[in-house]
């Protein structure tokens, strides 16, 4: 699969990039290797650029670059264990607000990028 | 103790990476920006007094990487190679450190004694990362001192740090790549180190690596070795045994390697603490970036830039105007002779006031845009915009200089600076001048008015469109044509959002008016003079003898005007008569059989000249020809009269000059940026190209408005 196909909150890690030389080069030097973990954050209108956030830091990228990146999809329920740099992700660990919640929406809440059906 | 020890620092980074906020206080006021030699990367250099230490800080390009591939990181790693400063000084932004400390990773292969800054230490630790500064240093081999470089914080700890360094010729720890290809670099660098000459000039390890990165520089660079087959022929092993066994290209692995090299060095010697909340970035990107509100929003702080560059801006220009106007009396009513008065006023005074005129607009627009850069929305509005642009060949970046060109097309031209992609940068760059800016406007109007009297307000409507129509299809056609070739690869860093500061706002303003005062001003004021030269001289023959004749048939047509009137409609006919006899003039019969096919006559050549001065000349050109009085008010009411009168003049020739002056080369100011911008060739080319269409397009203009009997 490559990270040109995928939709704002889809989670991905890096498989490889598929091309090399200058561009492949470019991106690999940006952080683009394989186990590199990230999620697409936002795209522009009609197929445009896309918002990537990978490991600390933002990058916006053209799809016709993003086609060079080979990625596999991740669980949209992110694991446990994901890694810490997530500084802007929302985790509310007040107890009620996790005990109150059905496990499914604990999870679109993340799932959806930073809780898009409003803060917890 | 009393003798000056010098010590030369490059200052490396990634953009973004409050680099030149370190730079600013390093070297306080003392700094100067010149170019890299043969390259338009600028070059800024600063020297200080440091504990009878002598510091000079050369800034480099900021970069991700030090690539082959783009030009920026051909300047920086070049200058070190050439150059070899003393100490090369790594800022780094301890918020991002892992890609930050990837090009750190490239400096200390370049084989001099780094010391690295971790700077934006407090945008770290809002966003929870705690960094052990000690363990990281000893793990890399490179001093880190945490700095806040827009508050000046830890820049003398930086600067000891760096003279500790330089005394002890501590040397960084060269990366590891692992075993296997640590033994193809070895036995590369076993081979370089054959040619002596070769080894003094560069780093052998580092040409190795290089070259095994597939770097077509370094490749460049080996075929003056006298070992250059064996060299291949290791290389060609090494590339072999990286793709068998790990099946990617060898550039790709070595990122891979060096990356795996900083997550073991962060893993001991950062920490991060999971904050809470969303950030403030966060928050605002939902709306900035939103796919249906970022648009208008972009489009509201264009027209609002706009609007304070060209409304805000028109305030100094009026007191400059007026300045210069009380300075063209003084010199008016001094005992200077004649000659000298007129090259006082219509030369100097004029050209300089030409020049100064364009700085309060350059001083506003660079205002604007260096807070819009410093705070990062530039990169956003590249965002929402790149689409659209990168199907005409041009880029998210180009879209704010294009829309300053309905203003004026020299801080248009300046402003495509921010565009790093040199193709679309020139592509951008030709595309202004299409843009009709606000001294055509008074033509259009002039025109318009005298022709199109019931419909004036739709043709200059139609003018200024067809400029944009034909911006767009211009650029379609020089992006598959001359300026042909993939567009640079769209991947940029997305910063958070950063409160820019005023120092450095008001540094970037200050470079770039002086940097237009010194590259364009000078220019334009030599054409100002020279164009004042060639419409005033050769001063023609027997004119005292004309002024009286043409008193007496002005005064004898009219009869019971004042003496005062009488003057001034003798001193029309008068600079009517030495217009023409002039270099201008001349100029303007020789080029009529050239225009002729269009439908214009000498009268319109000689317009033309002034309007490459400058658009709003061509209108009062046009008075002096057309015996308009002087009168400024009044100029264009009776100049409409005075052409509609003229035997020669129809709609069809005042809409093909319209669309002339709309296409032809914009005026000098103009073309003096062009060329400080791009270079010679791009000003030639922009000169060739807009005559050649300005001559079609309004050849066709008018033999289609003869066609349909205008």
């Amino acid at each position: 699969m490559l990270l040109a196909e995928l939709g704002p909150g889809q989670k991905f890690r890096v498989l490889r990039v598929t091309f090399g030389g200058e561009i492949g080069k470019r991106l690999a030097d940006l952080g683009f290797i394989s186990g590199a973990e990230g999620h697409v954050v936002r795209a522009a209108l009609f197929h445009g650029p896309m918002q990537i956030r990978l490991a600390d830091y933002d990058l916006i990228m053209r799809r016709h670059e993003a086609k060079l990146v080979e990625i596999e999809l991740l669980p949209q329920p992110v694991p446990v264990s994901e890694p810490a740099s997530e500084a802007h992700t929302v985790i509310d660990i007040r107890p009620n607000a996790i005990g109150m919640r059905p496990k499914g929406m604990r999870h679109l809440n993340r799932g959806f990028h930073h809780g898009r059906f409003g803060r917890p | 103790m009393q003798e000056k020890r010098a010590l030369t620092i490059a200052l490396a980074g990634n953009p973004n990476s409050g680099k030149t906020s370190i730079f600013n206080a390093i070297t306080g006021a003392h700094h100067k920006v010149g170019n890299y030699p043969g390259v338009t990367v600028e070059k800024r250099e600063g020297t200080l007094e440091y504990h009878g230490w002598r510091i000079h800080v050369v800034d480099l390009p900021g970069t991700y990487s030090l690539t082959a591939y783009s030009l920026d990181e051909v300047v920086a790693r070049d200058f070190v190679l050439n150059e070899k400063p003393d100490i090369i000084v790594d800022v780094l932004d301890s918020s991002n450190l892992e890609r930050n400390l990837y090009l750190l990773l490239q400096l200390i292969e370049l084989g001099l004694p780094v010391v690295a800054a971790l700077n934006m230490a407090d945008e770290a630790a809002a966003k929870g990362i705690l960094i052990d500064d000690k363990t990281l240093s000893r793990t890399l081999g490179v001093p880190m001192i945490p700095t806040i470089g827009s508050r000046g914080q830890g820049v003398t700890e930086l600067l000891d740090a760096v003279i500790e360094t330089f005394e002890t010729h501590k040397m960084p720890r060269m990366p590891s790549y692992g075993e296997d290809i640590e033994a193809h670099i070895a036995a590369l660098v076993r081979l370089l180190e054959q040619d002596e000459a070769f080894a003094a000039a560069y780093s052998p390890r580092w040409i190795a690596i290089k070259l095994i990165e597939k770097d077509p520089d370094a490749r460049r660079r080996i075929e003056q070795h006298v070992r250059a087959a064996e060299i291949h022929t290791a290389l060609e092993a090494a590339w072999h045994w990286i793709t068998l066994h790990y099946g990617k290209d060898a550039e790709i692995i070595l990122s891979e390697q060096r990356y795996g090299y900083i997550h073991g060095a962060v893993a001991e010697a950062v920490h991060r603490k999971r904050l809470r909340g969303i950030s403030l970035t966060e928050q605002l990107d939902r709306f900035v970036m939103h796919p249906l509100v970022g648009l208008p929003l972009f489009f509201f702080v264009i027209w609002g830039i706009f609007k304070l560059t060209f409304v805000l801006g028109e305030y100094p220009v009026a007191w400059l105007e007026q300045l210069f106007g009380s300075l063209e009396g003084l010199v008016q009513n001094s005992v200077l002779p004649g000659a000298v008065r007129d090259l006082l006023i219509n030369g100097i005074i004029h050209g300089v006031g030409g020049v100064l005129s364009f700085v309060p607009l350059i001083v506003i627009l660079f205002f604007c845009i260096s807070i819009l850069e410093d705070t990062g929305y530039i990169a956003r509005a590249a965002f929402l915009t790149d689409h659209f642009l990168h199907a005409i060949g041009l880029h998210g970046q180009s879209f704010m200089p294009l829309m300053l060109g309905f203003g004026c097309s020299v801080p248009a031209i300046m402003a495509t600076r921010t565009l790093k992609s040199p193709k679309e940068r020139i592509a951008t760059i030709l595309a202004i001048p299409f843009i009709s800016c606000g001294g055509k406007l008074p033509i259009y109007v002039l025109l318009a008015g005298a022709f199109f009297a019931r419909n004036a307000s739709t043709v200059v409507m139609v003018m200024y469109a067809s400029g944009v129509v034909l911006s767009v299809l211009s650029t379609f056609f020089l992006r598959r044509t001359v300026l042909k070739g993939q567009s640079m690869p769209f991947v940029m860093e997305l910063p958070p959002y950063r409160m820019p500061t005023l120092k450095g706002v008001l540094w970037h303003v200050w470079e770039k008016t002086w940097s237009y005062a010194r590259k364009a001003g000078t220019i334009i004021l030599a054409v100002s003079v020279l164009m004042w030269l060639i419409t005033s001289y050769p001063k023609a023959r027997g004119i005292q003898e004309y002024e009286i004749h043409a008193r007496q048939s002005v005064a004898a047509a009219q009869p019971g005007l004042s003496e005062t009137a009488i003057s001034a409609r003798a001193e029309v006919l008068v600079r009517q008569y030495q217009l023409e006899h002039s270099i201008a003039g001349q100029f303007g019969k020789i080029i009529e059989p050239v225009i002729a096919p269009i439908g214009f006559d000498w009268k319109v050549g000689v317009a033309l000249i002034p309007g490459l001065a400058a658009k709003e000349l061509v209108v009062s050109t046009l008075g002096v020809l057309y015996g308009a009085p002087v009168d400024e008010n009044s100029e264009s009411l009776s100049l409409r009269q005075s052409l509609r009168e003229a035997p020669d003049w129809s709609p069809r020739i005042a809409l093909a000059l319209m669309v002339f002056i709309l296409v032809m080369p914009p005026c000098f100011a103009s073309l003096a940026t062009i060329r400080a911008e791009a270079g010679d060739k791009w000003l030639a080319f922009q000169v060739v190209y807009s005559l050649v269409l300005a001559w079609v397009i309004s050849f066709l203009v008018s033999i289609f408005g003869q066609a349909f009997g205008m």
